[in-house]
């Protein structure tokens, strides 16, 4: 495992001297592991699957005009989720007039139980309703640390904040979620 | 209340690993609004679990097509093309200055007949007296890279100093000075710059200017030395009938 790691960052990093030099196929290669999370994340937080797929390009090509100022300190995926975060952030901001859309025909996935299946599409639509009900930060935040599964330190990295200033948001954060979850769950009752 | 909101932080970790820890425990266990809230929590978790799942529908990301690559030689062009350009300018900008600096008017001196420069007095031709035959004289050949030297035996020896006689030079003959015309002088005459400081203004031209009382704005002729005693003394009478003006050719001198 250790090996592959390994190789897999030496390919990584021949992949981005090939693609500082220019060559745009070593980037479609050195992104396409990191697509579909990059995706998914322009997915939870924008809510609209057009909305994402734009936001995915968009990122795509900043990242590609941006990486030579890609120093290597820090992971290739961080620092990529860090420009789809603002991506996303910009295009929420400019959207924010916009009515929400949860995108349910994006949620389906391939179950054994239906049933189970069904429950668990109902508990992911009403996070994502919840979700969109947050400002644009504290939704950037729980995507990256509840979707995405990062570390503070990688969403303090993102961010641009401090480990602790990033724990103390995310708390705040956490508690507007909350709020929003017990009103969506009492809107849902009525 | 204020004791549960110490397990805030513990209920999310719990919703989020599963794991419930001894004293949270306790607390649930005496809490039913913390039980709740953890109940809902772990719903929030199942939810943020399935917004984790990828989705079937990934949009392919190919820039390849929409970025054209970057290659080496147009930065190359580029640079030399900048280069050519500078160097032209630079040529361009050398040549005009070049041009402009022999265009560029410089008054001419006026220079009386009397002051033409008179050719040089011959210098007086200085003739060493021949060597008597007598004194034999030893002709050492030396090489080219040793320095000629009077020795100690050379300085002693009786060989005489060689006087110099200086022969009587012919007369100078005086070139022949042009006779002073004014027409040509006013044919030949270079308009005098605005611009051409009053230094460098010729002297009959700046005493033409204080005479006359006008400011000059274009052209003025080189005026001789007739012509400005003429000017001076405007009562003399022209030895050939005309007018200072008309010797001038102020008629046709723009003046201001």
């Amino acid at each position: 495992m250790a090996t592959r790691t390994v190789v897999a960052e030496q390919t990584e990093r021949q992949l981005i001297a090939q693609a500082r030099a220019g060559n745009t196929y070593a980037f479609d290669a050195l992104v396409s592991d990191y697509a579909p999370r990059v995706y998914r994340l322009a997915l939870r937080m924008l809510g609209d699957a057009e909305e994402a797929e734009d936001a995915l390009q968009e990122a795509m090509i900043r990242a590609y005009r941006s990486l030579g100022g890609f120093r290597g300190d820090a992971v290739f995926g961080t620092w990529l989720y860090a420009i789809a975060a603002r991506v996303c952030l910009t295009r929420r901001q400019a959207a924010k007039q916009r009515p929400e859309q949860v995108p349910l025909d994006e949620l389906r996935m391939s179950t054994a139980d239906a049933a189970d299946e069904m429950l668990r599409r109902e508990a992911g639509d009403r996070v994502q309703r919840v979700l969109n009900t947050l400002p644009p930060p504290d939704r950037l935040l729980m995507v990256l640390r509840f979707v995405e599964g990062l570390s503070h330190e990688e969403i303090a990295r993102i961010m641009g904040w401090t480990v602790e200033n990033s724990r103390t948001r995310l708390l705040r954060a956490k508690r507007a979620l909350r709020e929003q979850y017990e009103k969506d769950a009492t809107d849902g009752e009525l | 209340m204020a004791s549960c909101e110490r397990y805030e932080e513990a209920l999310w970790k719990a919703a989020e690993t599963g794991n419930i820890p001894a004293d949270l425990q306790q607390h649930l266990d005496t809490c039913p609004a913390c039980r709740e809230s953890l109940t809902a929590l772990q719903r929030t978790m199942t939810g943020f679990m399935e917004l984790r799942r990828i989705p079937e529908h990934v949009p392919a990301v190919a820039l390849a097509p929409l970025l054209p690559a970057t290659r080496w030689w147009p930065r190359v062009a580029f640079a030399g093309a900048l280069v050519v350009l500078a160097i032209a300018g630079i040529s361009f900008w050398l040549a005009r200055k070049q041009q402009v600096s022999v265009t560029e008017h410089r008054p001419v001196p006026f220079v009386q007949p009397e002051q033409l420069e008179q050719p040089e007095k011959p210098m007086p031709l200085i003739i060493e007296e021949p060597k008597k035959p007598d004194m034999p004289r030893i002709v050492q050949s030396r090489p080219a890279h040793v320095r000629h030297r009077r020795t100690a035996r050379q300085f002693h020896s009786p060989m005489p100093i060689p006087v110099r006689q200086e022969q009587p030079s012919p007369e100078p003959q005086p070139l022949p000075v042009p006779a002073y015309d004014p027409v040509e002088a006013l044919i030949s005459a270079q308009p005098v710059n605005a611009l051409t400081p009053l230094d460098a203004t010729p002297l009959p031209t700046q005493a033409l200017m204080a005479v006359s009382d006008l400011p000059v704005t274009y052209t003025l002729t080189q005026v001789g030395p007739e012509e400005m005693q003429q000017l001076l003394h405007p009562e003399a009478t022209p030895e050939d009938g005309r007018t200072p003006g008309e010797r001038t050719n102020f008629g046709n001198a723009s003046l201001g």
